[in-house]
């Protein structure tokens, strides 16, 4: 693995270009991780395509990994408050940072994006998770949904 | 294949919807526990969250090596709706599996696409009991799902997780051996992981059918049929003689075996099978215990532990650690149990009930009767016992005392107060069958 402060090149699908410290990504990414160790990036030429990836989320999920590289040794209480301001987004965001930790594969963040939506549906009634949600189109016909009404009234 | 299809015409129809809602566009904000506060845009979704339309342009999911080692459906363009959904399944069934049995359970019925996802995750976390009780015109299932560690579980009651209708009769390895209601002359065979029923004749000859099956992995992690046999047992002349029918999933044909016992009196089943590496295992009449081996075919009679007569619900059979075991209360109040040791009885565990009971009902002043005790069965080393409408668990290698449910629990999902259940006279009406899943 190289010095701390070696740099490496994101590329955004707006072909933005993040220029990011490796220890950074390499600690969190499984994925730039493998790309590091056996060697196919090259340092003075490459870029690193995240074309999935656009780069208001990238930026963020940049802000995630530096934050949590070197606060690591932060209290539990102040570091979790962080993470919450930090998913403090609009649902779309979420999605995208879900897709974006999942392509990276950064464990952690994907974790804490689960736990977020896990609290989402947790305990709430169907109603309302198809509020939260908007699931609109259900896909039962109205003679199933009827029936599991009435099978389990506590549900609703 | 044609489900496929069926879905992926769904999303476009949804997405076609989408565009037409996409003016109407609210947000509102939701609290989520834990204090993380999640802003929700409010936005026509389709059947599937996490699967917005404007989310299907956006991600392309583009490999980071070269395109040549990279499945097809990332390449072409427009035309990777089978990469998606899997993905997005993915995504869900991470979030599923973090899920409560209760929570998951409500999430069935969210939407019909969740319903299908849900259950292999709900599946996975089973463990505990079936309970099911037979009334008059139907039957409910329900499941108590043991939770924690050994020094401390609990439990959490679920209602209809098992198709309706159905009276189970076996469970082996998360298989399960049941018979419907409504169509009294088939089994049927019901892999709960992906839904499948296999269905086969029933014959009025039966006395006991069995279910043995060894592939408890891929029971839990391959869409397919696990391999499966079904071991009958049929009488001969005047229930003297009995012989054993094999019905193997692999070769689909059933035949009789070459493993009879002949005895001269009427030999009866009473218990259901426990099948344990290889072996299956009934109670039968005049405290014996009846072997057969499934491969080689094999019949034996094995004595049981102690001689004297045993009610029904006095004695259990079950499997812990890979080894029979035998409970029996007997009188006055004693609890044993054997495990079965290169053919001898090995006792376990001995001591008088009213300590277990003490354990959990404190104030019961040590009188219990006889026959307000009953063993239901084994779970790895937890046993389950009756008394008066409740049932509690009882550890017997650490001696740890576990509250399960009680009748009453079960009660409130039942039909509306059936009259049978209550009245002395027809006590046997309302039977409680209790089986562990997965086995």
């Amino acid at each position: 693995m190289g010095s701390p402060l070696k740099k490496i090149m994101l590329c955004s699908s707006e072909k933005e270009i993040f220029s990011v410290e490796e220890q950074v990504m390499v600690q969190h990414s499984v994925i730039i991780n493998n790309m590091i160790e056996d060697g196919s990036y090259n340092y003075e030429e490459s870029k690193i395509p995240l074309d999935c990836v656009d780069s208001k989320t990238l930026k963020k999920v940049i802000d995630y990994c530096t934050y949590h590289t070197h606060h690591h040794n932060d209290n539990q209480e102040d570091l979790e408050a962080w993470d919450a301001q930090f998913l403090n987004v609009d649902s779309n965001g979420l999605y995208d940072l879900l897709m974006a930790a999942n392509y990276l594969e950064i464990r952690n963040l994907l974790d804490l994006i689960y736990r977020t939506i896990k609290n989402m549906i947790k305990g709430k009634k169907i109603d309302e998770i198809r509020r939260i949600l908007n699931i609109k189109d259900h896909g039962f016909t109205p003679e199933e949904e009827e029936q599991n009404r009435k099978e389990y009234p506590h549900f609703y | 294949m044609e489900k496929k299809e069926g879905r992926r015409a769904r999303r476009r129809t949804t997405k076609s919807q989408n565009n037409e809602n996409e003016e109407g566009n609210k947000s509102f904000k939701f609290v989520a526990p834990g204090d993380v506060e999640v802003l929700i845009g409010e936005r026509p979704s389709p059947s599937v969250w996490l699967l917005p339309a404007t989310l299907h342009h956006k991600v392309r999911m583009v490999p980071l090596k070269p395109p040549e080692e990279a499945p097809e459906h990332f390449v072409a363009d427009g035309q990777q709706p089978n990469k998606e959904t899997e993905w997005n399944n993915n995504v869900l069934e991470d979030i599923f599996s973090r899920l409560s049995l209760k929570s998951l359970a409500r999430c069935r019925c969210v939407c019909k696409d969740w319903l299908t996802l849900v259950y292999r995750p709900f599946f996975f976390k089973l463990n505990g009991f079936i309970v099911q009780r037979k009334w008059v015109s139907n039957t409910t299932n329900s499941f108590i799902q043991l939770e924690g560690s050994r020094e401390n579980m609990n439990t959490t009651l679920l209602f209809s997780i098992l198709p309706k209708d159905m009276l189970i009769m076996d469970t082996c390895n998360g298989l399960i051996l049941c018979r419907s209601n409504s169509a009294k002359s088939t089994l049927f065979v019901w892999n709960p992981v992906n839904g499948q029923l296999a269905g086969f004749p029933f014959s009025s000859m039966e006395i006991a059918t069995a279910i043995a099956s060894d592939s408890y992995q891929s029971c839990f992690t391959s869409i397919s049929f696990p391999k499966f046999k079904l071991v009958r047992i049929v009488s001969g002349h005047r229930s003297r003689n009995i012989k054993f029918e094999v019905y193997s999933s692999e070769t689909g044909a059933s035949r009789v075996s070459n493993g009879t016992y002949d005895s001269s009196r009427r030999i009866s089943i009473a218990s259901r099978s426990i099948y344990i590496k290889g072996v299956l295992y009934w109670i039968m009449n005049r405290q014996k215990l009846l072997s057969f081996h499934v491969e080689e075919e094999l019949t034996s009679l094995i004595s049981l532990p102690c001689n004297y007569p045993s009610a029904l619900n006095h004695q259990v059979i079950g499997e812990s650690e890979g080894i029979l075991h035998y409970a029996q209360i007997s009188k006055p109040l004693y609890l044993r149990v054997w495990c079965l040791h290169d053919e001898t009885w090995e006792l376990k565990c001995q001591l008088n009930i009213v300590i277990v009971l003490e354990k959990y009902k404190p104030n019961s002043n040590g009188r219990v009767m006889f026959n307000q005790v009953a063993v239901l069965c084994f779970k790895d080393s937890m046993l389950l016992l009756k008394f008066q409408g409740h049932v509690i668990g009882y550890d017997f290698k650490n001696g740890k005392v576990i509250y399960v449910y009680s009748y009453e629990d079960l009660n409130l999902q039942s039909p509306p107060a059936s009259p049978y259940q209550k009245s002395p006279l027809y006590p046997l009406l309302s039977v409680t069958n209790v089986f562990p899943f997965p086995s």
